[in-house]
């Protein structure tokens, strides 16, 4: 049986494809069409889906969508009829492409695909919470999805068993933690939806400590915080639900200034008010989790929503509240609710029973040695070709050593926002300066922002004060722990400010070369433990093909490509140089 | 609004200097287009939204639950098992 879920039309769309239960094949359609957080219908991403399969539309046994449009579209009308005749500019802003296409996903459905089976609709929340349980190793869990907003609800938690996830209750719209925190993101002068994660890099550079953040005091004001962890905002603080801006005159002026601009340089204030978000954030966070714990008394929480993006929180899941064991999906946020949907679809409505565990993210398109030669051959590019796995190993692992910077491209694409060891810039951790090199040459990023090492699993604990054992969100780098003590000087190019670092580990069944290539680095450094970051360009999707790859290494300070078996080194080929730093942009 | 307003401007710009005949039909068409949109939903917000609006909050209609409480603000979720429908 063949269930395709889609997700679209709001930000991050995506297609996931499940035969039987289990996950074939998940992209999200930026990948495709280079264009970050494309929200278009997803149909590239879709015909990528089909063709993994072997199939066409027309042999799907179900579409499932993430949402239901009617039910988003009363809301949105509410929230006029409650602000009008104030919001025009965000009426005139929304109501075009709700006429044009969010309320006839179904005739854009059938006409794309030519489809004519069945669409099921699923609620934006129980498609995360789907997304989340379904997948998971657990047989019962408590699930708490948390993001800016579905249909009415920002917040919800409920309890998953067996085929069934049941949500047991809600908080709505306008109060939502996710919009609290895009807000701040506004106010530090980033983008929303966007460049949340920069303010979570931002934090421990701040007053980290409650008592002696004033702005945490302040931001407190803004939210009416219940010990069993609901909340509501309160509305005079803020003008997203009416106003294109998001944050207002007397959230300004409680602040302490006004709304930072792009090119205004970060002073002390704005990294306390990073600092505070992230920890009202936790505050409520774990305060729910607490909650849903005395409601379901579950040993296993599943997270999903945007909100579960927040590596630094998660880390802290564990310590802070009852749980035992902790499961993410690794497209947490929007993205993620098209296998949510798709797997709500099969268990919940169809009544199938559970069977699937998503433990790798490797489910995008993948290319052989044969179509990457292809694409070198026809581009004239000049390159070596490795006949011998091993030797490919020792030879990328000695560039690294050797202070080169690696643009990995290997197997299948990863799903979700984070690079796992298939298209990831690899370099050395043990160099101070390459923090710098690689914000400046090649990423062209603020320079308070972090990397993230990737360690063999059976190393993390040796490195890392991680949970004990580590749970499976730490292969998709969703987890922040403490390096420790002993190993922050001897890695500074992934030790944040504050110790911390977010960790990536790899199991060898899930990515052997991958895995083979962080030991080989481990004898030649004695750290086994390699810098990981996203192979793109800042403002770009990941690349996803090998003309991408070979792009965007032309266009940065990476000095070699490994793909599949064929080692480029970016200056033997500089007919084909470019400058990305032109490009770089949120 | 910005996009928009540029983007309407490099249209007439092109079409003032007659640089492509076809523009000239593209212009009108898509300038007539445009315009009955913008009266329709200027017409739609502030003739029907705002007053029936008005006349609801008359009526104390609160629909964005902006009401502080004591205790908790958790809702009891309604089960929605309309999975066939977009509502």
């Amino acid at each position: 049986m063949y269930i395709l879920g889609i997700s679209c039309y709001y930000h991050d769309s995506a297609a996931c494809l499940i035969k039987d239960g289990r996950i074939i094949a998940a992209a999200e359609e930026e990948r495709f069409t280079r264009k970050k957080h494309d929200n278009n219908f997803p149909i590239q991403a879709i015909n990528f889906c089909l063709q993994e399969a072997g199939i066409t539309a027309v042999e799907l046994d179900h579409i499932c969508f993430y949402e239901k449009p009617l039910l988003k579209f009363q809301r949105i009308l509410n929230q006029h009829l409650q602000m009008a005749p104030f919001s025009f500019h965000t009426f005139a802003k929304f109501f075009p492409s709700w006429t044009k296409k969010k309320l006839k996903v179904e005739q854009t459905i059938r006409l794309k695909l030519d489809y004519k089976g069945r669409i099921y609709f699923i609620e934006h929340h129980q498609s995360h919470a789907a997304s989340s349980f379904f997948p998971s190793p657990f047989k019962e869990a408590a699930i708490v999805t948390l993001d800016g907003v579905g249909e009415w609800a920002t917040t919800t938690y409920g309890v998953g068993k067996g085929n069934k996830v049941d949500m047991l209750a809600e908080l709505h719209f306008p109060h939502s933690i996710g919009l609290l925190y895009s807000t701040i993101t506004a106010y530090l002068g980033f983008t929303v939806n966007n460049s949340e994660y920069k303010v979570m890099g931002l934090a421990p550079y701040g007053m980290m400590v409650k008592e002696k953040n004033e702005y945490y005091h302040r931001l407190r004001r803004v939210i009416d915080l219940k010990e069993d962890g609901s909340f509501a905002l309160r509305m005079q603080y803020f003008d997203f639900h009416y106003k294109p801006r998001m944050p207002n005159v007397k959230l300004c002026t409680l602040l302490g200034g006004a709304v930072r601009k792009k090119d205004e340089p970060l002073t002390q204030r704005h990294k306390d008010i990073a600092a505070a978000v992230q920890l009202v954030t936790e505050e409520v966070l774990f305060r729910i989790l607490n909650h849903v714990w005395k409601e379901t008394k579950q040993e296993n929480i599943c997270l999903a929503g945007g909100v579960a993006l927040n590596s630094v929180a998660n880390g802290k899941i564990l310590k802070n509240t009852p749980f035992k064991r902790i499961y993410i999906q690794p497209a947490a946020g929007d993205a993620g609710n098209a296998i949510g949907a798709a797997l709500f679809g099969y268990h919940q409505i169809l009544g199938n029973k559970k069977r699937y565990v998503q433990d790798t993210a490797y489910l995008g398109p993948g290319f052989m040695d044969d179509e990457i030669k292809q694409f070198l051959d026809s581009h004239f590019v000049r390159y070596t070709l490795f006949r011998d796995e091993k030797e490919l190993v020792k030879k990328t692992a000695k560039l690294i050593y050797d202070n080169n910077v690696i643009g990995w491209f290997q197997g299948k694409m990863e799903w979700g926002p984070r690079a796992l060891g298939a298209r990831s810039i690899l370099s050395n951790p043990c160099n101070k300066n390459m923090q710098e090199i690689l914000n400046l040459k090649v990423k062209h990023r603020e320079k308070f922002r972090p990397f993230a090492p990737v360690v063999c699993e059976d190393d993390a604990l040796k490195y890392f004060e991680c949970d004990n054992p580590i749970p499976l969100p730490t292969d998709f780098m969703l987890m922040v722990y403490p390096i420790k003590k002993q190993y922050r000087t001897k890695i500074p190019a992934v030790t944040h400010v504050d110790g911390s670092g977010r960790l990536q580990t790899v199991r060898r069944y899930q990515n052997k070369l991958y895995y083979n290539l962080i030991k080989e680095f481990g004898k030649l450094s004695r750290i086994p433990i390699l810098i990981n970051t996203s192979f793109n360009i800042r403002g770009e999707p990941i690349v996803c093909t090998p003309k991408d790859a070979y792009y965007c290494m032309m266009g940065t300070g990476i000095d070699y490509l490994v793909m599949g078996n064929f080692l480029i080194k970016r200056a033997d080929n500089f007919e084909d140089m470019w400058d990305s730093e032109a490009l770089a942009s949120d | 609004m910005k996009q928009f307003y540029r983007r309407w401007k490099s249209r007439w710009k092109k079409f003032a200097r007659g640089e492509v005949q076809t523009y000239r039909y593209q212009v009108f068409y898509q300038g007539f287009v445009g315009a009955y949109n913008c009266l329709v939903l200027v017409l739609f917000y502030y003739g029907v939204l705002t007053p029936i609006s008005f006349l609801l909050r008359l009526g104390g209609a609160h629909f964005l639950r902006l009401r502080h409480k004591k205790g908790s603000y958790w809702k009891l979720k309604e089960k929605n098992l309309n999975y066939g429908g977009r509502d």
